[in-house]
């Protein structure tokens, strides 16, 4: 048998529930992280599928940088081997205890900051719009249709506070819509 | 009123009507019988009067009550007649009736009439007797009747009794059957045959719709989700601005029909009552936590934050409609505000109220509750009709007032101005 490190488990499947295949998988006693997805914002499955042993939860539609997202920090949960340490060239995140160095140099965010940084990190090289960075940062029953220029204004901070430290500017502007962390 | 109170009050009522016309005219015939009585006795008196002078040949001395006088012979023949006279009584200083009684006859050639008076019973005695018997029978019947109730209340009308409470507490979304208990009663049993049958449909059809809203958020969810992953995976090719643009419209588009999506269905569910499980909530914690939230967008803004009062507030809800709708009504103050303007809040026993500086006139009360009525073009305009649509199914007042600030109250049912409400509630 092979083992697993995640279980992305869909509540409706085909065949049956998912919930009973979690309850199956944990029977017997799979130590992979599961992550459910479903299509029911229904807050029953919700506390029924954590409830019976999941790790994370996702209604769909999600992004799939957010799910890459829930995914490496489900993995760096898991395992103990020091994979809390998201690097990135001259920039390394300790997921533990929520610090941030950039050449040796600790550096002070706030917890949007931390998020905003460690969002682009865990998806380098991919493309995010302003709306998933939104929906990550905060509840996604939060209306945000005029606040991105928050978003703006803390991608800046954190550009300056990297800058200051003598670190690259990683983040890339893709016509005022999206945004690249990425060193290409 | 209970049915039996209400037999019981028509019989009674009934009761007391026959037994007024009954003692009426019981008053009438006791009377007329007591006359009768008396005609009957006194004829037997004068046969025996007009026997002894018969007999004799002279006229006896008699009681005052017995008078016979020598009289003219009569035209026609003899006569006997009885009337009911009041005659003085001097010693009690009142009129009391007597019956007196007149026959002519004719003794030895001569005519004579006999004059017979006989005491009546008086007519207030007479009524005070029939009077008492009626209210004796009025109280004993009313005495049999309360203890046949409570007896009947006992054995009859307790499975009933059972069985509405069952109704009263039946919840569509519990998924056992409705069983009602037999009674023994026919029409009873009917009705709960009726009652089974008309929920039977109503639960299945409630399932079907639970079913059919949650499966067909699912069924547009799936495809969205489709849709934006593979939009996704293009935005991460080498596009060109104007393709670029398109496919993150494209996707912003997607995931407000998505939203727009969900939200109707949390009205859906709201509406079909599909959030049972209340827990205690404070409002004031909800609130404070929210706040902690958003701290750094309120803080961008440069929102300032101020309580009017600050205490405990709690409100039986399901937590998850709790938190919609404290988020809802805060993210409406944050969103709809100035810059630089202000949010005051205040959470009282019986109140939450959130008030914030935004356009200087009022906005229109009647609609801003109504579903797609966008404060702006971004937002899909259910944010409110959510929070009233919450506030209606658990039976909260929500209002809004414009004095300088747009202030949103919602007032708890125990709150005396809505007490009325509540009550009205509680009857049914």
């Amino acid at each position: 048998m092979y083992e697993y490190d995640i279980i992305l488990l869909d509540i409706t499947l085909g065949d049956g529930n998912g919930l009973d295949l979690l309850k199956i998988i944990k029977k017997h006693n799979v130590q992979a992280g599961i992550i459910i997805l479903s299509a029911k914002n229904s807050l029953d499955d919700k506390i029924n599928g954590l409830d019976l042993g999941a790790d994370d939860y996702m209604t769909k539609p999600f992004q799939l940088t957010e799910l890459n997202s829930r995914i490496k920090a489900l993995l760096r949960r898991r395992k103990f081997d020091g994979s809390h340490i998201v690097a990135f060239n001259e920039i390394a995140l300790d997921t533990d205890s929520k610090t941030v160095i950039v050449n040796q140099q600790r550096i002070t965010l706030t917890r949007k900051e931390y998020d905003l940084l460690l969002y682009f990190m865990v998806n380098k090289n991919r493309v995010l719009t302003k709306e998933a960075i939104a929906e990550h940062l905060w509840d996604d029953n939060i209306d945000l249709a005029d606040n991105f220029d928050f978003i703006y204004t803390h991608m800046n901070n954190l550009r300056k506070k990297i800058k200051r430290c003598g670190g690259k500017d990683y983040i890339k502007t893709l016509y005022g819509m999206g945004y690249q962390f990425t060193d290409q | 009123m209970k049915f039996l109170t209400k037999i019981n009050r028509n019989f009674f009522f009934l009761f007391t009507f026959m037994l007024l016309i009954i003692s009426v005219a019981g008053y009438f015939i006791l009377n007329a019988m007591f006359l009768e009585e008396a005609r009957e006795g006194l004829a037997r008196q004068s046969a025996m009067i007009q026997d002894e002078i018969q007999k004799t040949g002279e006229l006896p001395q008699y009681d005052p009550l017995t008078q016979i006088t020598l009289i003219a012979p009569p035209k026609g023949k003899l006569q006997s007649s009885i009337h009911k006279i009041n005659l003085p009584n001097k010693k009690e200083d009142e009129v009391e009736p007597y019956a007196e009684y007149n026959r002519q006859v004719l003794i030895r050639g001569n005519y004579y009439n006999i004059r017979l008076l006989q005491k009546m019973i008086e007519s207030d005695d007479l009524v005070a007797s029939i009077g008492g018997a009626l209210f004796l029978l009025l109280v004993l019947s009313f005495m049999v009747s309360y203890f046949v109730n409570k007896r009947m209340n006992q054995t009859i009308w307790k499975k009933f009794e059972e069985n509405l409470h069952l109704i009263e507490h039946y919840n569509f979304q519990t998924k056992e059957p409705f069983a009602l208990r037999q009674t023994g009663i026919d029409e009873f049993d009917r009705l709960n045959a009726i009652v089974f049958k008309m929920t039977q449909k109503l639960h299945d059809d409630y399932q079907s719709l639970k079913e059919f809203t949650e499966n067909a958020s699912h069924e547009l969810q799936t495809p969205l989700s489709i849709a934006l992953f593979n939009l996704e995976e293009l935005l991460q090719q080498p596009l060109s601005e104007e393709t670029f643009k398109k496919v993150v419209t494209s996707m912003n588009a997607l995931k407000r029909l998505s939203n727009l999506n969900q939200n109707l269905l949390l009205l859906a569910k709201i509406e079909n009552r599909q959030f049972t499980q209340k827990e205690k909530i404070n409002a004031r914690e909800i609130l404070e936590h929210k706040l902690a939230e958003l701290k750094p967008l309120l803080d961008f803004k440069k929102i300032d934050v101020q309580w009017e009062h600050r205490n405990d507030c709690f409100i039986n809800m399901h937590p998850f409609l709790a938190d919609i709708l404290i988020n809802n009504l805060l993210t409406n103050a944050m969103n709809h505000n100035t810059p630089k303007g202000m949010i005051s809040l205040s959470t009282t026993t019986d109140t939450i109220q959130l008030c914030n500086t935004g356009l200087p006139e009022p906005l229109n009360a009647t609609k801003i509750f109504n579903r797609f009525e966008k404060g702006n073009p971004h937002s899909h305009g259910l944010g409110l009709a959510i929070v009233k649509q919450i506030c209606d199914t658990h039976h909260l007042t929500i209002e809004y007032t414009f004095s300088d600030k747009h202030c949103f109250s919602i007032i708890l049912p125990e709150h005396p101005t809505n007490k009325t409400a509540n009550q009205t509630f509680s009857n049914h």
